[in-house]
């Protein structure tokens, strides 16, 4: 689920930050600047994991900040090709189901990733799975296991500066996330945790 | 800002969430030490600041932090049983366990993340286990590993803790449809 990515930048202490201790200043700069945001093809970042080398810091012209070139290592949310993951179902609709974790909502699992003889129940805006002896209900909030099928990136970087063939899809893009996940739970063992994680004698009362 | 390397390891959910505890204790201890500090001073004269900003980690990471650790501890994470089923030699432990059988590194991952203690959830993360490990005495020896190793879930605590977790999320919901009903009745 997490990856380390190494990175090197350049990171500018301010004087109001003089008196932290140089590492100390050093990693709230970085993770001000990185944590909780998503890096284009890497994933979502969450905070520094080490500080691999640092230069010395020097003061630039016009300004009392000092630059420190470094390079670090992050932790970076980016579940691999077929993962399993947990998460809770936030909502759905006739395309799917959407999936949350407490820190990253833009997980899709699309109705044809879902078990067979699933169909949406438009009464009560939920998924049914509907088997030979019963229906089972994929109810929000209900914590789901799911496979990590593919990702789609979006870059949201301002598209006028750099011009060209992203024009086009211009309308569209406030819509999507800069990183989501597809995902499906269709095989067995999949699904709402509560299936499958359930004491025997349970299960044969429903 | 370089990318050196896009993945240069992979971490467990064990190894994060250490991490983040740390990180937390570490903030902690520097804003204990500089009220210690202030307190001293104050003896001399001094003004005692209760609040600095600097105590605080950056805004965007305090959120990520308490969420993510929020995730980590949910129920049916292993990281959310208590005591908490992992230490230092956990990880080794377990790959000495599976030595018998071959895993991939993604597999090994995932079962540290997940613990499946039944042959359905191990199923879910070992790809065509039918075909590798058709023994089904391999399969219970398999599952017998890592129950020693990571430990049992408890499972009744567990369900209740996911049904209650769901029933506060709707409980939630619905309070604020109504608080949100009745503000169209007050228009």
């Amino acid at each position: 689920m997490f990856i380390l990515t190494k990175i090197a930048d350049l990171v500018q202490i301010i004087p109001e930050d003089f008196e932290k201790e140089a590492s100390q200043a050093i990693e709230d700069n970085i993770n001000a600047k990185y944590a909780n945001r998503v890096i284009q093809k890497i994933g979502l970042c969450i905070c520094l994991y080490d500080l691999l080398s640092a230069s010395e810091g020097l003061i630039g012209h016009g300004t009392g900040l000092v630059n420190v070139n470094v390079e670090f290592r992050l932790i970076v949310f980016r579940p691999f090709k077929h993962e399993v993951l947990t998460g809770k179902i936030s909502s759905a609709t006739p395309e799917g189901i959407r999936i949350r974790t407490e820190f990253f909502k833009d997980i899709l699992v699309p109705a044809n990733r879902l078990p067979q003889g699933s169909v949406f129940n438009d009464n009560e805006q939920v998924f049914t799975w509907v088997t030979e002896d019963a229906t089972l209900y994929f109810d929000s909030h209900e914590t789901v296991r799911i496979r990590v099928e593919e990702e789609t990136w979006h870059d949201q970087a301002p598209t006028k500066a750099t011009g060209g063939e992203n024009d086009q899809d211009d309308g569209e893009k406030d819509k999507h996330a800069p990183y989501g996940i597809i995902a499906s739970m269709e095989e067995s063992g999949l699904g709402p945790c509560l299936w499958w994680d359930g004491g025997e004698e349970e299960e044969e009362e429903s | 800002m370089k990318i050196l390397e896009a993945q240069s390891a992979v971490l467990t959910n064990y190894e994060v969430y250490c991490h983040l505890v740390e990180q937390e204790e570490r903030y902690e201890r520097r804003k204990n030490e500089r009220i210690e500090r202030l307190k001293e001073k104050k003896g001399k004269g001094g003004k005692l600041v209760k609040f600095d900003p600097s105590d605080r980690r950056p805004g965007n990471l305090a959120t990520l932090s308490i969420e993510l650790l929020e995730y980590l501890r949910a129920p049916p994470s292993p990281l959310g049983s208590s005591p908490l089923p992992y230490d230092q030699g956990t990880i080794k432990r377990l790959l000495e366990g599976l030595r018998p059988w071959d895993f991939t590194k993604g597999e090994i991952i995932m079962i540290l993340n997940l613990r499946p203690t039944t042959a359905a959830n191990l199923n879910t993360i070992v790809e065509e286990m039918v075909d590798r490990f058709p023994d089904e005495a391999d399969q219970e020896a398999i599952l017998n590993v890592i129950i020693d190793v990571l430990g049992q879930p408890d499972q009744k605590a567990e369900r209740e803790a996911m049904d209650e977790s769901k029933d506060k999320n709707k409980q939630a919901e619905e309070a604020h449809e109504a608080a949100k009903d009745e503000m169209d009745v007050g228009e």
